[in-house]
C-alpha cells in the first residue's frame, strides 16, 4: 500500500476510534482501563502510519466520502497539523494514564465518553479543511471540554462550566455569522478554494472580524479571557492539562490557518490590531500569573501569557500562503510553530505536576507549599523543566520556538515584535521565580502558616514520572531542530587555559560538598545542582559554536540562582533575586544577538563566524550580556551581593569559573570583527579604573567574603583591560599570554582563597591556623608578591600595557590595592568570631585543598619553564618587591593609626531600611491595583464591554489600509 | 426583499448580543444565545437565495446548526438545573 493509501486509512480512524470509544464509554461496555490500553496504542499507530505521507513535503488531502469540494468537505495533512496531531496525541496520552491513575476520576463512568469525544474533535479539528466542518468541531471539542470541567467536584455548582459554555456558545455562533457572510459573498467553504475566491470587500472584512472575534473568545485571549482561569484551575488536573496545553492551541491553530492562508488577502490593519491584543495579552498574562496565590491558577494565567506569542506570529507572516515546506527559509513560522508545541507539551507537564502536589496535599495553595521541593522532588523537577521551556532557557523546545521567531521578527524589521518576543521572557521568569522561591525555601516565612505534609503513594509517584515525561519531551524537541547547527567540542589553547583550572577546582568542590553534606542545609539538592553545573561548564568551555556557549552560558546562569539563594534565608533571597533579573538581561541581549548573527550567517560556529563580518549591533548586545556575566565594571552589582550569601563551595564555583565564562565568550567573538578594534582604548581604561575601584570598595568592607567578592571585581577590571589591549593592539600576543596567566591564576586563587574563607571560621584552634597559612598562598599570588608567580603575571601585564603606551601607574595603583585587599582579609578572617557550624576537615581533604592552594602560585613559573614570559626572571624578583612592600607599609601605618574606614553610618542605614520598606509597600499597593483591575473584569457585563472594545478595533482597524 | 431578512437578522443579532449581556438569569442568557443563533440561520436562509435559484448548501447548514444548537441548549440547561437542585440540597 502506498504511504497516501496508508494515510487515507490512518486520518479516519483516528477520529472514529475515539468517538466509537465514546460511545463504548456511555454504554459501559469497555472498563476505562481498556479503554486506554485499546485507545493509546491505536491512536499512536494512526499517526504514524499517516507520517510517510507528509515527510515528501506535499500536503495530503482526503475528500471525505469521495465528494470533492466545493460539495464536499476536505480535509488536509501537511507537517504542522501532523506536528500538532502529534502534540494533542502525547498530551493526551500521558492525561489519559494520569485519569486512570487517579482513583477519583478512572470511577468516574461519566468522564470517559467525554474524554475521548474531546480527543477525537481535536483531530477532527486540526484536519479540516472546511469552515462550516470546523464550526461542527469547535463546538464538539467545547461540550467535551465543558461536561468535563462540570465533572470536576470543585466546580460543584457549575459556575466554571457554565461560564465556559455561556463563552463559548456566543464564539461559535459569532463564527457561524462569519461563516455565513463568507459563504454568502463567494460560495465556497473550503480554505483552499477560499484562496482564489476571497475578494478584499467590507463584507469579508467584516466577516473575517467575526470569525477572529469566535476564535479569540474560544482561544481566551486577553481581554476576552475571563472564563479560562476558573474552567481550567477547577478541572481536574488532567482535564486542565488537556484544555489548556491543547484545546487553547488548537484554536490558536486555526485562527493561523485563518489569516495565513485565505485572510491573507485582506489588505487591512486588522493584523496590527490583533498584534496588539497579542502584546497585551502576554503582558496581563504574564503580571497575573505572577500575583497568583494557587498552583493551578498561576499555571492557567500563564497559558493566556503564552497565547500572545502566537498572535505576535500574525504579524510577521501576514504576506506568506500557508506556510509549505518550500517556504522554509523564513523561520518566523516554524518558529511560532514550535512555540506552540513546546508550550503544549510543558503545560501539560505543569498541570500534571501541578495534580500530583493537589493529590499529595489535597490542596493546592501557594503559601502552604514553602520548602515543598524537598518533600516532593520529582514533580518539583518536572515543574522546573516544564518551566524552563516555557521561560525560553536553551536548549530547551521553548527557546528554539522563541529564536526562531525573534530571528523572522528581526530579518523583516519589526523591532516592536522583537522586543516583545524578547520582554515576555522576564514575565515568565517573575511567575516562575515566585514558584521556586517558596518552592526551595527551607522553612516558611511566617511561623502561623505551616506548610502541609504530603502522602506519599504509589500514585503520585507514577504521576509524578508522567510529569516528567512530558516535561523532558518539551525539552527534547529543541535539541532535535538544531542538531543540524552543532559542531561538536573542540579544545585550543584558548579553551585549554579556562579548562586546566575547572578540572582542578571541579573535583574539590564537589568532593568538599559530599563532606560537608551534614553541614549545610539540602546539602543533596546542592550537590546534585553542582554536579550538573560541573558538566554543563565543562561542556560550555569546550564549545565550538556559539548556540552551544550561549545554551551552556544560560543555564550555568539558572544553577547559579540555585546555589545564591541556597540557604533561603532573607538576604540570599534577595541577593539571588538581583542575580537572576540581571543574569535573565544578560540572556536576553545574547539572544537579541545571537538571533541578529543567526540573520547574517547560517553558520553559527566559531570558526565560521570568522569569516563573516558580523553586525555591529548584534556584537555590542552579545558584549553586553557578557559583560554582566563577567561582571565588568558598571554591570557588576549582581556580584558583590550575590558571590557572599552563597555556600562557600558554590562562591568558589561562581567566582572562580563561572565569571570566567564571559571573558571566554568574549575572546571567541570579538576578536572577529573590525568594529571592535575602536573598542580597545576605552576597555583598557574602564578596566584599570575599575581594577583600582573595586580593590579600595572591598577594602572597607568587614565581611570576608564581600571583600573577596569586590577582589573578584577588581581582577575582572584587569582582564578587561587586558582584553581592550588584545583588541586593539597590532600584535596582542602578549597581551593574550597575559590575560591567560591572570584568568587561570585567578581562577584557582579566587576558588582555593573561597574555599577557605568558608572553612576558616568554622573550623577552630590549630585547624584554623592551619587554614589561614594555606590561604596566604593564593593571597600572595593574587598581591604578585615574589617569589609567588603572581609577580610574573603582574610582569607580563605591566610589558602587555608597556608595549600599546598604556597607564602603567594604574596597574601599579591597583597591585597596592589588591595587597592591601588581601592583607585586610587575612586580618578579618584572623578576628572574626568562630561561627557556630563546625566543619569536619578529614585530612584529604585538607591536602586536597592545600594543593589547590599551592597551584596559583606555580602556574606562572611552569608556564615560564614552558615558554618564558619574562627575560630575566630573577631581576624581576627584586622589582616586583615595591609595590607589596608599599601595600605592606600602608596596612602597617593602618594599624597603628587606626583610621575609620568609611562604613554606612547610621542615618544611612536607616535610610535605605526605610527606602526598601517603601519599596516593599509600593509593590505590595501595585500588586493591589492589577488584582483589583483583574477582579473588574470578572463580572458577566464586563465580558460584553471587552467583547465590544475588541470588536471595535477590529471594525476601525478594518477600515483602515494595512 | 432578500435585503429585508438580512436587515432583521442584524436587528436579531444586535438585541441577542445585547440581551446576552444585560441579565443575570441564566435561563434568559441561554435564550439570548438561541436567538442569535435564530438570526444567524435567518441569515443563511436569506443567503440561498441567488440568482440561479435556492442553494441547498446553506440549508443543510442550517439544519446541522439546529442539531448543534438543541444540543448545545440541552446542555446549558442541564447544567443550569444541575446548579440549581444542588444549590437548593445545600441551603436545606
Amino acid at each position: 500500500m502506498t504511504a497516501t493509501g496508508l494515510a487515507a486509512w490512518a486520518l479516519p480512524s483516528s477520529i472514529l476510534l475515539p468517538l466509537g470509544l465514546s460511545l463504548a464509554a456511555f454504554l459501559g461496555a469497555l472498563s476505562p482501563k481498556r479503554q486506554v490500553a485499546l485507545g493509546l496504542p491505536a491512536m499512536l499507530m494512526c499517526l504514524v502510519l499517516s507520517l510517510p505521507a507528509t515527510l515528501g513535503g506535499e500536503a495530503f488531502g482526503i475528500a471525505l466520502g469521495n465528494w470533492p469540494p466545493p460539495l464536499g468537505i476536505a480535509w488536509h495533512l501537511d507537517l504542522p497539523t501532523l506536528s500538532m496531531l502529534g502534540m494533542t496525541a502525547i498530551v493526551a496520552g500521558a492525561a489519559s494514564l494520569a485519569l486512570l491513575l487517579d482513583p477519583s476520576t478512572s470511577s468516574d463512568r461519566h468522564l470517559w465518553p467525554l474524554w475521548w469525544m474531546m480527543w477525537g474533535g481535536l483531530n477532527a479539528l486540526l484536519l479540516s479543511q472546511d469552515l462550516f466542518n470546523l464550526y461542527v468541531t469547535l463546538e464538539l471539542v467545547t461540550l467535551a471540554g465543558v461536561g468535563l470541567v462540570a465533572r470536576s467536584p470543585h466546580d460543584r455548582f457549575g459556575e466554571a462550566a457554565l461560564r465556559y459554555l455561556m463563552a463559548s456558545l456566543l464564539a461559535s455562533l459569532l463564527y457561524l455569522l462569519g461563516t455565513a457572510l463568507i459563504y454568502g459573498q463567494t460560495g465556497r467553504l473550503d480554505l483552499g478554494l477560499l484562496v482564489d475566491a476571497l475578494e478584499d470587500d467590507a463584507t469579508m472584512r467584516l466577516a473575517a472580524t467575526l470569525l477572529t472575534l469566535g476564535l479569540l473568545i474560544k482561544a481566551a485571549v486577553v481581554p476576552l479571557h475571563t472564563w479560562l482561569p476558573a474552567a481550567h484551575s477547577k478541572a481536574q488536573a488532567p482535564v486542565s492539562a488537556m484544555l489548556s496545553a491543547v484545546v487553547v492551541a488548537a484554536t490558536l491553530f486555526v485562527l493561523w490557518r485563518l489569516w495565513l492562508a485565505p485572510l491573507a488577502q485582506l489588505h487591512s490593519a486588522q493584523l496590527d490590531w490583533l498584534v496588539l491584543i497579542g502584546i497585551a495579552a502576554l503582558g496581563w498574562g504574564g503580571v497575573q500569573a505572577a500575583l497568583q496565590t494557587r498552583l493551578k491558577l498561576l499555571i492557567a494565567w500563564s497559558t493566556l501569557c503564552h497565547s500572545g506569542y502566537a498572535l505576535l506570529l500574525l504579524g510577521l507572516d501576514a504576506d506568506m500562503n500557508w506556510p509549505t515546506p518550500n517556504a522554509a527559509h523564513d523561520p518566523a513560522f516554524p518558529g511560532g510553530l514550535l512555540l506552540l508545541l513546546a508550550h503544549g507539551l510543558a503545560k501539560g507537564a505543569l498541570f500534571l505536576a501541578a495534580g500530583t502536589i493537589v493529590v499529595a496535599h489535597g490542596h493546592d495553595r501557594l503559601s502552604r507549599l514553602a520548602g515543598d521541593a524537598g518533600r516532593l522532588p520529582l514533580a518539583w523537577l518536572a515543574m522546573a523543566l516544564a518551566g524552563l521551556s516555557l521561560l525560553g532557557i536553551p536548549p530547551t523546545g521553548g527557546f528554539v520556538g522563541k529564536w526562531w521567531l525573534l530571528q523572522g521578527a528581526l530579518a523583516q524589521g519589526h523591532y516592536l515584535i522583537a522586543a516583545v518576543v524578547l520582554l515576555g521572557t522576564f514575565f515568565t521568569a517573575a511567575c516562575l521565580w515566585r514558584l521556586f522561591d517558596l518552592g526551595l525555601r527551607p522553612q516558611p516565612r511566617r511561623a502561623a502558616v505551616i506548610a502541609s505534609r504530603p502522602t506519599h503513594s504509589d500514585t503520585t509517584r507514577r504521576l509524578a514520572w508522567l510529569a516528567l515525561g512530558l516535561a523532558a519531551l518539551a525539552w527534547g524537541l529543541g535539541p532535535v531542530m538544531t542538531l543540524t547547527t552543532w559542531h561538536g567540542l573542540i579544545l585550543d589553547a584558548t579553551a585549554l587555559a579556562f579548562l586546566l583550572p575547572a578540572l582542578c577546582i571541579w573535583p574539590l568542590v564537589l568532593w568538599a560538598t559530599y563532606s560537608w553534606r551534614a553541614t549545610f542545609p539540602a546539602a543533596h539538592r546542592l550537590l546534585a545542582i553542582l554536579a550538573a553545573a560541573a558538566v554543563i561548564h565543562l561542556c560550555t568551555l569546550l564549545a565550538a559554536d556559539l548556540l552551544t556557549f550561549y545554551t551552556g552560558a544560560a543555564l550555568l546562569s539558572l544553577l547559579g540562582w540555585a546555589m545564591v539563594q541556597h540557604d533561603g534565608h532573607r538576604a540570599s533571597r534577595l541577593a539571588g533575586l538581583g542575580y537572576l533579573a540581571m543574569l535573565l538581561l544578560a540572556e536576553v541581549a545574547m539572544l537579541a544577538g545571537l538571533a541578529l548573527i543567526a540573520n547574517a550567517t547560517g553558520d553559527l560556529s566559531f570558526a565560521g563566524l570568522t569569516r563573516h563580518e558580523l553586525p555591529p549591533l548584534a556584537l555590542g548586545c552579545l558584549a553586553f550580556g557578557l559583560a554582566i556575566k563577567a561582571g565588568v565594571i558598571g554591570v557588576h552589582a549582581w556580584l558583590p551581593l550575590a558571590h557572599p550569601v552563597a555556600p562557600p563551595m558554590a562562591s568558589a564555583i561562581l567566582s572562580g569559573l563561572m565569571i570566567k565564562l564571559g571573558l571566554l565568550g568574549a575572546l571567541r567573538l570579538l576578536p572577529l570583527s573590525d568594529a571592535t578594534v575602536a573598542w580597545g582604548p576605552g576597555m583598557v581604561m574602564v578596566g584599570l579604573v575599575a581594577a583600582v575601584y573595586a580593590a579600595l570598595r572591598g577594602i572597607v568592607h568587614d565581611h570576608a567574603k564581600v571583600v573577596l567578592a569586590w577582589s573578584s571585581v577588581s581582577q575582572m577590571g584587569l582582564l578587561t583591560a587586558l582584553l581592550g589591549l588584545v583588541l586593539y593592539s597590532g600584535s596582542p600576543a602578549t597581551a593574550m599570554t597575559a590575560l591567560l596567566l591572570l584568568a587561570a591564576t585567578h581562577s584557582l586563587a579566587k576558588a582555593s582563597l573561597f574555599l577557605g574563607a568558608g572553612m576558616a571560621n568554622r573550623v577552630h584552634g590549630r585547624e584554623h591556623r592551619w587554614v589561614l597559612l594555606g590561604m596566604l598562598l593564593p593571597a600572595l599570588a593574587l598581591a604578585g608578591v615574589p617569589p609567588t608567580g603572581g609577580v610574573l603575571v603582574k610582569t607580563t601585564m605591566e610589558n602587555a600595557l608597556a608595549e600599546a603606551e598604556g597607564a602603567g601607574w594604574l596597574l601599579s595603583l591597583s597591585s597596592i590595592a589588591t595587597g592591601l585587599l588581601m592583607l585586610r582579609l587575612l586580618w578579618l578572617l584572623w578576628r572574626s568570631p568562630p561561627s557556630r557550624q563546625t566543619l569536619h576537615l578529614p585530612g584529604s581533604l585538607l591536602l586536597g585543598w592545600a594543593t589547590l592552594a599551592t597551584l596559583p602560585v606555580l602556574v606562572a613559573w611552569g608556564w615560564q619553564w614552558y615558554a618564558p614570559l619574562v627575560a630575566a626572571p630573577l631581576a624581576i624578583l627584586r622589582s616586583g618587591l615595591l609595590e607589596p612592600s608599599l601595600a605592606l607599609g600602608l596596612a602597617v601605618v593602618a594599624v597603628v593609626l587606626k583610621p575609620r574606614l568609611p562604613q554606612p553610618g547610621r542615618a544611612r542605614l536607616a535610610w535605605r531600611q526605610a527606602l526598601e520598606r517603601r519599596g516593599e509597600r509600593g509593590f505590595r499597593r501595585l500588586a493591589w491595583m492589577l488584582k483589583r483591575s483583574e477582579s473588574r473584569l470578572q463580572p458577566w457585563p464586563a465580558f460584553g464591554i471587552a467583547l465590544g472594545f475588541v470588536s471595535l478595533g477590529m471594525g476601525v482597524a478594518a477600515l483602515l489600509p494595512g | 426583499m432578500s435585503l429585508y431578512y438580512a436587515v432583521v437578522a442584524a436587528l436579531l443579532c444586535g438585541m441577542a448580543v445585547i440581551g446576552l449581556f444585560r441579565t443575570d438569569d441564566l435561563l434568559r442568557r441561554i435564550l439570548a444565545l438561541n436567538v442569535l443563533a435564530s438570526a444567524t440561520f435567518l441569515l443563511l436562509v436569506t443567503l440561498a437565495r441567488t440568482d440561479s435559484g435556492i442553494d441547498p448548501v446553506p440549508h443543510v447548514m442550517v439544519l446541522t446548526g439546529i442539531v448543534v444548537a438543541v444540543s448545545t441548549t440541552a446542555a446549558a440547561l442541564g447544567l443550569t438545573i444541575r446548579a440549581h437542585e444542588r444549590r437548593r440540597e445545600e441551603s436545606q
